[in-house]
This record gives C-alpha cells, structure tokens and sequence, in this order.
C-alpha cells in the first residue's frame, strides 16, 4: 500500500517537474512577452497541480488535502486575474506586435 | 522518500531562480510582474515539497501566506504600471 | 439580499476552516474575517439575478483540470521541442456578454484554457486575443467556450 502511494507521488512529482522545466525553457525561449506568459501560467500551475497532486495522499487527514487543493485554487485564481492583466500590459507596451 | 521530495523541491527551486534571470531582465514592465507570478507559483511547490520532506506542516501556511501575496503583488504591479491613459505614448 | 449575504458568508466561512483549520479559538477571527470579506464582496459585487445551473457548473469545473493538463501540455510540448518555435498572434474577438463583471470573470477563465490569452479591449468592444498557435480557429472555440460558460452561471436566463 506505502509502495503503491510512493510511486504515485513520485511519477506525480516527477511530472509535474517536467512542466516546471518547461514552463522555464519556454520563459528562456519564447519571442514575446504574451507567449513566455503563456508558458508560466500554463506550464507551471500544472506543475503547481501535479505536484499537489503527488502530496494529496501523504497529506494530514482531508483537511490537509482540501488545504492543498484551495491552495492551487488560490493561485490559479489569483493567475486568472492577472494574467488578462499582464497581457493586456504586454500588448500597450508593444504596439502593432 | 523525503531525500526525493528534497531533491525534487531543489530542482523546482533551480528552474525558478533560472527563470527569475530571464523575466527580470525584461525588456518590457510586464517581463517583470511575471517574476512576481513565477516566484509565487515556484515558490509554493518548493515550500509544499520541503514541507513535507522534513514533516513540518507549517510551511505549508508559507506557501499559502506566498499565493497571496504574489496575487496582491501582481494585481497591484499590472494596475500602477501606466495604462490606458498612456496608451498613445510610446514605450519607455 | 439577505440570501446572497448569507450564502456568501457560509461559504468564505467555510474556506477559512479549509485554510485555518477548525479549531474553537480560530472561529471567532474566521467569522469576523468572514463577515469582512462578505461586506467587501458585496460592494465589489452586488448580488444579481443570475444562478448558476448546478449541472452545468459540475460540469464546467470538472473539465477544468482537463483543460488544464491540455494546455500545460501543448506549452510544455512547443517549449521543450527545439525545432518548434511558437507562431503567436493576436486576433480581435467579439464577446456575446456585455461588457462588465461576467465578461471580465470570463476572460479570466479563458486565459487558463488551451492556446487562449485575452489581452484587454481593442475598440468597439471587441476583445485581443493571444494566441500561442495561431493556425487553429481561436475565435469559434473562444465563443464556444463563453457559450458553455454563461450557460454554466446562467447568465443566458
């Protein structure tokens, strides 16, 4: 049973690094302002996810894991909201792109 | 386990200060108030990971004490920085 | 309005024993804080006529994470594949929705979705929209999803 929620955080974990690593390469990759915050609020809040995915079962009782999950809720809120923002910023600030 | 979670929090950390280094350089307001949303998101993985790999659950309140603060920053950063007033001047 | 004002403080009561935990002396700063952020939401957001379609909602947040497993990896998918370069482009969108609230929380909603970035108004109520791939139809798929939307917080009654 450990052995089967190990491996379920781990390959949890492990993916949601593989899109931390990409929400990076495309912030370092990426021509524009608009496409490399597509790569960070994207990329990373599913890494944010995943990860919260993969510690749900080793979390303290369900009121641990509902505290895990309002916090991704949090940031995917609060990233939601800004995000329009951000880009909105981007777009002024480079006319014509 | 834990060595693995630390190890994972590690590297969430690294590709968040590798990121940090491009968006702070810019060019533009909003290449920065994206270092805000990185070092939120980035940050609340890295202290959930190290949280639970040294079993002290108080950082998990960090984090969340981290995914407010990065929003207000944010919201804050995206409505100071000029805006429709400015929209004909050309960028700075 | 009592309704709304009840509702809505049961509810950011509720997340403050999800966040805080639940514990007796805790209540007492979790009401208060409660009956504060209520207030708040009241003015920022007075109560309409409008109800969510329970159903609809379900189904709205339960695709949720989908979409986002979707768009997580078609980024991940352009950024770690060298020989992909990402052609962006910004496109104009007409919204269905007035603009105002609804249409501010649905573009909020729409810069979480695959591919979509709402950007700010350009004129005449026509919304910019960044695309990270622009070869697919961004505007139909927008208007589908503000269709699901506003059928899902029954803002179409």
């Amino acid at each position: 049973m450990t052995l089967l929620v190990d491996a379920f955080t781990i390959l949890a974990v492990l993916a949601g690094l593989v899109f931390f690593i990409a929400g990076t390469t495309g912030l370092l990759r990426f021509p524009d302002t608009a496409s490399r915050l597509h790569a960070l609020t994207k990329a990373d809040h599913l890494g944010l996810g995943l990860i919260v995915l993969g510690l749900l079962p080793r979390a303290a009782g369900i009121d641990g894991a509902l505290r895990l999950l309002a916090i991704w809720g949090l940031v995917l809120l609060s990233s939601a909201a800004v995000g329009p923002m951000i880009a909105r910023l981007a777009r002024l600030r480079r006319p014509g792109e | 386990m834990p060595e693995f979670l630390l190890a994972a929090a590690l590297l969430v950390f690294l590709t968040v200060a590798v990121g940090l280094v491009r968006v702070l350089r810019g060019p533009s307001e909003a290449d920065r108030i994206m270092a805000a949303q990185l070092l939120g998101t980035g940050g609340i993985a890295t202290l959930l990971l190290v949280g639970q790999a040294t079993a002290m659950p108080a950082l998990t309140d960090v984090a969340l004490i981290l995914a407010l603060l990065a929003a207000f920053a944010s919201v804050a950063m995206a409505r100071t920085a000029p805006s429709r007033e400015d929209e004909q001047e050309p960028p700075a | 309005m009592a309704g709304p004002a009840v509702f809505r403080f049961a509810l950011l009561l509720l997340l403050w024993f999800v966040v805080a935990g639940v514990t007796a002396d805790g209540a007492a700063v979790g009401a208060a804080a409660a009956l504060l952020a209520s207030w708040a939401s009241l003015h920022l957001m007075p109560p309409t006529r409008d109800w969510p379609r329970p159903a609809a909602l379900a189904r709205l947040l339960l695709r949720f994470p989908w979409q986002a497993l979707r768009a997580g990896t078609e980024v991940a998918l352009i950024a770690l594949d060298p020989r992909r370069r990402p052609s962006p482009a910004t496109i104009a969108w007409m919204p269905r929705l007035p603009p105002g609230g609804a249409l501010d929380a649905f573009l909020a909603y729409a810069s979480l979705l695959p591919g979509t970035l709402p950007a700010g108004e350009i004129a005449d109520g026509a919304i910019a929209i960044h695309a990270l791939d622009a070869s697919t139809d961004i505007a139909a798929a927008m208007t589908m999803e503000e269709a699901r939307f506003t059928h899902a917080f029954g803002l179409d009654a």
